[in-house]
């Protein structure tokens, strides 16, 4: 007890130099706490915008050679629209589902990029068919401003707010129920259209570009567009074989670019009739046999893009992972069990990436902040090598040293970062009180809305103080080196001269 | 005397050269005069008069392959009604049978595309590809080379068995589906080969039209090969480009009635 009243007594005898190295660990506290609150509040607010708007905890998916999400491809140049392949055995998942522990609720979407139209307007959009009943439970932070969600099954899309002001500015009009819109997807050749007709707008709690983009519809108008058929499942050229007429001129098809000069050595040109045309009777009546088509074009009820899953509040989102890949091995079902982050694809990741960034500012200045105070209890400790000098002379002990000074660090920084905490805890409630507004929508979208307020965590507060016991034993190991190999001549020698 | 003689010779020869010189000269100047624009422009016009089928409608059956770089083929049937003197055409998917009943409408500037089994139009531009190959909606219509097109130079050139005018085109309207061209023109003005460029120079299709078919006093192409230099992938060490082939065939130049050009028309015909 005795060495802790000394040590009090050695900071109180140097009032600069103690209040010197308390201001660094109070500025550094309050810079961390502040910054890290902040940076939480980004954390929970992607997790608003988008595990309560977009993914859930978890998201079950088809598995694909090409990495994509809830949008599709992640590689923008593999084509305009690669269709994400459907999941196999949604049955069996579902039921599966309910005997894993920990999840709320989950619901299934299918999901295409489809340019969305009306007259005067267009957007490129993600279009999720939806099942009403289910989705809108499983993403709480989705707000219905009109409209009955049910119409999703009947030909219905449900469009958010921010699509739906940017829509009524280009037509000059205010956008009312049953308004049509088109939805067109070109894939592989071929373009598919489908009409659904406007039956409500909603409003994301944290809205972003990423998810203005985004229309929910009828699930079995977007399996058409999708092409979740079973033309899809059925090589069309067995159906029909290719037109024999067509099949001469397949040799030019290998030609390079350098020899299509060959195709000129003679010259081809014919004669043609009139009277062996086509007519518009041969080819009406060609059109009318529509069977094969309509019988290709019929869409697989079961079929499901991505499966969302939401976890109770206080179940570990890692035991239900695990739990879900050994049901679905167990099952023998090829699905790609997907995080929130990897569901929301490149969205997600230029969240993470501004949050790593800013994260990455934060440890240089921590590590700054050590560097000074290391600095700092070196340069008191040489300052006092005299005094160290003179109580080994005295008869103190290497340890007793050792102790003193390590003490007298642990005192000066944990009083300081505990005043840092308190004020910190001070600011952040003003600034939560008052709130910080953002207008700019990736900042929106990273803290999961337009106003952020700050909370100190007290989790935290426990791992700052731990961390700064840490900081202290690192940062005392070189000054208390230095006072401990100090012999006590030399140190009186010094000390004198 | 005979030195005399001599020296009246060359004399005589040296004038001779001179004068020989001077035609030469003069001469070689005609054949470099100033290029000509007015010239070219009227084979343009020759070229669109012999392409584009004023007084009538035109049918025709296209079927269109294309071989992607490394090998997979698709083939789209479609029957082509074009009225050229209004601007409009009608294309009807015949196959693949999963397409069957699409259509694309051009009324004027607009470009409709329909599904029959979403019972659904969409406005298209003409500058997309049909169909997802390297032919575009642009290329179902008539030839408008001297409405959109200024010559910059032209040489004589030999493509294969055809004696041909090269000519390099620059675009002077926005409806112009290339900045830059460059066509052989045959001496039958028919384009035999197209080379199609972007505004910084980049060839972006090569088109070959071997074969013609005299319909009347019309003509269509017969096949045409299109490269598509903006489709391309290494394989195996080689760069391989998009490549597809149009086969017209059944050409006709009945008279249609106007109703073929309409949405009514489409939903109709295409259930």
């Amino acid at each position: 007890m005795k060495i802790v009243q000394i040590a009090f007594r050695n900071l109180w005898r140097h009032p600069k130099r103690t209040l010197f190295i308390a201001s660094l660990v109070v500025v550094g506290s309050l810079f961390i706490n502040i910054t890290i609150s902040i940076l939480d509040g980004a954390s929970k607010g992607m997790e608003t915008s988008l595990v309560g708007s977009l993914t859930g905890h978890l998201a079950l998916g088809a598995p694909g050679e090409e990495s994509y999400g809830l949008f599709g491809s992640e590689i923008p140049i593999v084509s305009d629209y690669e269709s994400i392949p459907p999941i196999d055995g949604v049955k069996e998942i579902f039921s599966a589902l309910e005997n894993i522990p920990g999840i709320s609720s989950y619901t299934s979407i299918v999901s295409c990029i489809a340019n969305v139209s009306l007259p005067g307007f267009a957007q490129k959009s993600v279009v999720f068919g939806v099942d009403p009943a289910t989705y809108f439970s499983v993403l709480k932070d989705i707000e219905i401003l009109w409209g009955d969600p049910a119409e999703l099954e009947r030909g219905g899309v449900f469009i958010n707010e921010q699509l739906a002001k940017r829509a009524e500015s280009q037509i000059n009009r205010s956008l009312t129920r049953g308004d049509v819109l088109v939805a067109a997807v070109a894939s592989r050749g071929s373009f598919r259209l489908r009409s659904f007709q406007l039956a409500g707008v909603y409003r994301y709690k944290a809205p972003s570009e990423a998810l203005d983009r985004i229309v929910l519809a009828d699930p079995t108008l977007v399996r058409s567009l999708v092409n979740y058929t079973l033309g899809n499942k059925i090589n069309t050229e067995d159906v029909i074989p290719a037109a024999p007429s067509t099949k001469q001129y397949t040799t030019q098809l290998t030609i390079q670019p350098d020899s299509l000069d060959d195709l000129f050595s003679t010259e081809q040109d014919i004669v043609a009739s009139n009277e062996r045309g086509v007519s518009l009777d041969s080819v009406e009546a060609e059109l009318k046999d529509t069977k094969v088509r309509d019988d290709l074009v019929a869409t697989d009820a079961a079929a499901w893009s991505f499966i969302l899953i939401r976890k109770n509040e206080q179940s570990s989102l890692s035991r239900i992972k695990s739990d879900l890949k050994r049901m679905l091995q167990k099952n023998n079902l090829e699905v790609r069990v997907l995080d929130w982050y990897t569901a929301a694809g490149s969205n997600a990741l230029m969240l993470f990436a501004l949050k790593a960034g800013f994260n990455v500012g934060v440890l240089f200045l921590i590590a700054g902040a050590l560097m000074m105070l290391i600095n700092s209890l070196t340069i008191s400790v040489l300052e006092r090598t005299g005094e160290i000098g003179t109580m080994r002379a005295l008869g103190a002990q290497r340890l007793y040293i050792i102790q003193l000074i390590f003490i007298e660090i642990l005192v000066l920084s944990l009083g300081s970062a505990l005043i840092g905490v308190i004020l910190s805890g001070v600011v952040l409630n003003i600034m939560s009180n008052v709130g910080i507004a953002f207008k700019n929508p990736l900042l929106i979208g990273l803290f999961g809305g337009s106003i952020l307020r700050p909370q100190l965590s007290s989790n935290f507060v426990f791992i700052f103080l731990l961390g700064i016991v840490a900081a202290t034993i690192f940062a005392s190991i070189y000054p208390i080196h230095l006072a401990v190999t100090v012999s006590p001549r030399e140190a009186i020698n010094e000390s004198e001269g | 005397m005979r030195v005399k003689d001599e020296m009246k010779h060359m004399k005589k020869n040296m004038f001779t050269i001179v004068i020989a010189g001077v035609l030469s000269v003069s001469l070689f100047a005609e054949t470099k005069s100033p290029f000509d624009a007015t010239v070219y422009k009227t084979m343009l016009k020759r070229v669109d008069d012999a392409l584009s089928i004023m007084d009538t409608d035109v049918s025709a059956e296209y079927v269109i392959q294309k071989r992607d770089p490394g090998g997979a083929i698709s083939t789209t049937k479609s029957t082509v009604f074009r009225r050229d003197a209004k601007n409009q055409f009608l294309v009807l998917i015949l196959e693949p049978v999963i397409d069957k009943g699409k259509g694309y409408l051009k009324i004027g500037d607009n470009l409709w595309l329909y599904d029959p089994v979403g019972k659904t139009f969409t406005f298209t531009s003409a500058k997309e590809r049909f169909q997802n190959s390297s032919f575009r909606n642009s290329d179902f219509e008539p030839s408008r080379l001297a409405r959109d097109y200024q010559p910059l130079s032209a040489e004589r050139v030999k493509l294969g068995a055809y004696d041909c005018t090269l000519l390099e085109l620059e675009a002077i309207t926005k409806d112009a589906p290339y900045p830059k061209m460059k066509i052989w023109v045959s001496d039958d003005n028919l384009v035999r080969k197209r080379e199609e460029y972007s505004l910084s120079g980049a060839i972006m299709r090569t088109i070959a039209i071997p074969s013609y078919q005299k319909l009347e006093k019309k003509w269509l192409p017969a096949s045409m090969v299109i490269i598509d230099h903006l489709q391309s992938k290494n394989v195996g060490g080689k760069i391989e480009y998009e490549r597809t082939t149009v086969t017209i065939s059944k050409p006709s130049l009945k008279v249609l009635p106007d109703t073929v050009y309409t949405k009514e028309y489409l939903e109709r015909v295409a259930r």
